[in-house]
């Protein structure tokens, strides 16, 4: 019960992050939406590790390889988002008023 | 465990990658010869993991020696190789003409910097992703290769490149994400993350179900199918164009890469058949889409990387023909048409993206009408073109001749229409938005070079086109080496080559 | 009739989207409710490891393989930020004041940051017999970083010197080095010697803790960095 209990939020949490990624156009909260995506996901692996009494130490490994990818890209994507910002004063993807 | 000691392949993830460490630890001292050495020890591998696949046949290897489930295993076979020898070809050839393309000018110097360790990093990760039979293994190679792909795209540091590259970013982790779901499900109903055992123990039901969807979804906005295209052209275009060069020929190949591995040895077939008909119908929308996008481009890389929209296309044409109740011999026609296709588009448009390269530098833009008059002033390059232009187009002897013919005797055999009249018409439209380059390289107007090329880039580009060549001519070497390893239910049409 | 068209879109991403978490749901609900995935054959084959918890054995040994190539993202990801900004990097304050000139705030510096050293050095230690290792060591080390930073204590900018761009890549290379010498001694790729596979494991988790902590605080300053500059010319 438990474990269905924490799957169905991670489910949830996963389809609202990707709900977020394509409807919020500011370029942060697309991040924030993507890494609440993220996060479903992981909780998804761990609770279904937790199935059979102690827990599966397989999927927390896979979990900790995904969050530190995840890290990574999230700080590259922050530095990439800023750098376009002060080239282009832009800070949506489809930006209509982007400085020349 | 196997018998081996010592497995020669290792090498090609482990040399680009020490390769690409030192480099990011001693900057710009000593490149030449570490890239040098790097590039001599990854095709002493590649040739040494030919030879072993050539007098053992397919064999695995289990990293660390555990062995599915616990640990991560590769699998050596003729698919692999081949695309693996795609890679290598092309890293070679954009290396070279990497270290004469990055100049002296403070810019450039900053941006070879960063751009040699992330290269090899990428070419490493690439590498591991062709030689792994491991789902999970399969989502780190994409994520570093991916990494690294948008950093170099951003490198060019041009303000349509930032776009390009972050939306590039932000699909491609989505997409990981998709792909990761259904890993996770598969994992949790199977126990194991190896592609055999995982397809050993899989049965059909919502499980099946999720993890094909969820994989194939992820792996489809990767390799830039038809309708998820829309990030390839802005990010293909505007990366550097070395870069350019390796994204289109092999970072998109990646996925379609594991989706071939999957579609040929994971799925029930209660479950694949539909997804399989899908992705057909969306290979076939991408050729014909691509190419008429292709034409009405007006500048020179767009026109290129539309291109490579609709020669993915071709790839995932063949997928309808692996459905239940095709005949083996049609089956195997047209995976192994998949393979090829996927070697010589690999191959002509690195050497169009390298010439490209080229003539931008040569003239300082990027625009169609630049090009006018200057294939007399640089006819290698201009024969480069003219020779990967030949392969794209489908005519023998270019590489991508052999391919399309053989998924068009697939298509007859079956006796469906539609592949075949989108295979000719795909054909066409190739060579309308190719001579519309031609046209213009071929013009008798009188052009001033702003900067004359170094002959180096010249000559890796025109190495390639070659290559793309020689590759249509050796058809029985290329086919009877996918033989070896060919997945189950494939290899019937492989058998009767002689 | 933009706007219906954008009604009719909107209303598919929803239908799509809840379509997949119907699908995930339906899964995960066909899914054996005691499955105990692979925690009986990690059992099995700890005594092999050279470790005793089984997480550090799965990313170190049976997985090893995963963890290399995910430090190189990493590292990947440090070159990638490098690659966006000028070669000095200003360090990131979000003191007004540097924290020498403040008494509680130096005294403060001074229990924490030992404090949390030895308690990351500990994490990479403990590793091998309970939950603890060369991610969380790292990330104490890295926030070590992000404190030092906000502060004002590290010099102003940061250079990317060779000393630097060594501490980074440390991790990877000794990783890969390991990698590449066991394929040599053993025959497979990461095969560690039995006796000292303890040993090697803690090596390789020593140099990870550290460039782990140091990309991390890299990364912080290059992110913050810039949304200082976003704060200062935003309208």
């Amino acid at each position: 019960m438990t474990v269905t209990i924490y799957s169905m939020a991670a489910i949830a949490l996963f389809v609202l992050g990707l709900y977020g990624l394509w409807w919020q156009p500011h370029l942060l909260r697309k991040l924030v939406s993507l890494n609440i995506a993220s996060a479903g996901a992981f909780l998804l692996m761990v609770a279904l590790a937790f199935r059979g009494g102690d827990p599966d130490p397989v999927p927390h490994a896979l979990v900790l390889t995904g969050i530190v990818i995840s890290v990574s890209a999230t700080a590259f994507a922050v530095v990439l988002a800023a750098r376009r910002y002060r080239e282009t004063g832009a800070v949506e993807l489809d930006d209509p008023e982007e400085r020349p | 465990m196997t018998g081996w000691t010592l497995g020669p392949e290792a090498g090609l993830v482990g040399f680009p990658a020490l390769g690409a460490v030192v480099l990011a630890i001693t900057a710009a001292r000593g490149r030449r010869l570490v890239v040098g050495l790097t590039l001599a020890a990854t095709l002493v591998a590649l040739v040494m993991t030919l030879t072993r696949l050539l007098s053992v046949g397919a064999y695995e290897q289990d990293i660390g020696g555990w062995g599915a489930p616990l640990g991560i295993g590769w699998r050596i076979d003729g698919f692999a190789v081949l695309m693996l020898g795609l890679s290598v070809a092309v890293g070679i050839a954009v290396s070279i003409y990497s270290l004469a393309y990055f100049g002296d000018e403070p810019g450039d110097r900053r941006r070879a910097l960063f751009f040699w360790p992330l290269w090899f990093f990428l070419w490493s990760a690439l590498h591991g992703l062709f030689l792994s039979r491991d789902l999970f293994n399969w989502y780190v190679t994409l994520e570093l290769s991916g990494l690294a792909a948008v950093a170099l795209i951003a490198l060019s540091g041009r303000a349509d490149a930032l776009t390009g590259s972050l939306r590039y970013l932000l699909l491609a982790l989505a997409a990981s994400l998709l792909y990761l779901l259904g890993v996770v499900v598969l994992y949790s109903a199977t126990g194991s993350l190896d592609l055999a055992q995982v397809a050993a123990r899989l049965t059909p039901g919502p499980v099946a179900l999720a993890a094909i969807l969820l994989i194939t979804a992820g792996l489809v906005v990767k390799s830039a199918l038809f309708p998820a295209h829309f990030w390839l052209p802005s990010a293909h275009a505007s990366a550097p164009s070395p870069v350019s060069a390796v994204l289109s020929a092999l970072v998109v190949k990646g996925g379609f890469y594991i989706l071939a591995r999957t579609m040929t040895g994971l799925w029930p077939a209660a479950v694949a058949d539909g997804v399989l008909l899908g992705l057909g119908w969306l290979g076939g929308a991408a050729v014909l889409w691509g190419s008429l996008l292709a034409i009405r481009q007006q500048h020179l890389k767009l026109v290129i990387a539309y291109s490579t929209v609709a020669q993915l296309g071709y790839l995932f044409m063949a997928f309808p023909f692996w459905m239940e109740g095709v005949g083996e011999q049609v089956a195997s026609r047209a995976w192994a048409g998949a393979a090829y296709q996927a070697v010589s588009h690999g191959l002509a448009k690195a050497a169009l993206f390298l010439a490209a390269g080229v003539l931008i530098h040569a003239r300082g833009r990027d625009d169609l009408d630049a090009l006018r008059g200057l294939g007399a002033h640089l006819p290698v390059t201009a024969t480069a073109m003219a020779l990967a232009g030949i392969s794209l187009m489908g005519i023998p002897p270019g590489a991508g001749f052999l391919p399309k013919w053989m998924m068009m005797t697939a298509a007859i055999q079956e006796g469906r229409i539609l592949p075949i009249v989108v295979l000719i018409t795909g054909g066409l439209l190739a060579v309308g938005y190719l001579f519309r380059i031609f046209r213009r390289l071929l013009a008798a107007d009188d052009v001033v070079l702003a900067h004359p090329p170094p002959r180096i880039l010249e000559l890796a580009a025109l190495g390639l086109a070659i290559l793309s060549i020689v590759t249509g001519l050796s058809s029985l070497p290329i086919l009877s080496l996918l033989r070896i390893g060919a997945p189950e239910g494939f290899a019937a049409y492989l058998e009767s080559v002689p | 009739m933009n706007t219906f068209i954008q009604r009719c879109l909107h209303g598919g991403v929803i239908a799509v989207l809840a379509g997949l978490a119907i699908l995930l749901a339906r899964a995960v609900l066909a899914l054996d409710p005691e499955g105990r995935g692979l925690a009986d054959t990690v059992s099995a084959a700890i005594p092999d490891s050279g470790v005793l918890h089984p997480l550090t054995a799965v990313l170190l040994n049976f997985r090893g393989y995963d963890t290399l190539l995910e430090i190189a993202v990493l590292l990947v990801a440090v070159l990638a930020v490098w690659s966006l900004e000028p070669p000095v990097a200003p360090c990131a304050r979000v003191l007004q004041e540097p924290a020498h000139r403040n008494p509680v705030l130096l005294v403060g510096l001074g229990v924490m940051v030992p404090m949390i050293a030895m308690t990351a050095g500990y994490f990479v230690w403990v590793g091998a017999y309970r939950p603890g290792g060369a991610f969380q060591g790292g990330a104490l080390l890295g926030a070590i970083g992000v404190m030092l930073a906000s502060t004002g204590v590290l010099p102003s900018s940061i250079h990317r010197t060779i000393r630097v761009r060594l501490a980074v890549a440390a991790g990877f290379l000794v990783f890969l080095l390991v990698a590449l010498l066991t394929a040599g001694g053993s025959g497979t790729l990461l095969t560690y010697p039995k006796p000292w596979a303890g040993l090697v494991i803690l090596a390789i988790e020593t140099a990870l803790a550290l460039s782990i902590g140091v990309s991390l605080a890299l990364l912080f300053m290059a992110a913050a960095d810039r949304a200082t500059v976003h704060r200062e010319d935003a309208p």
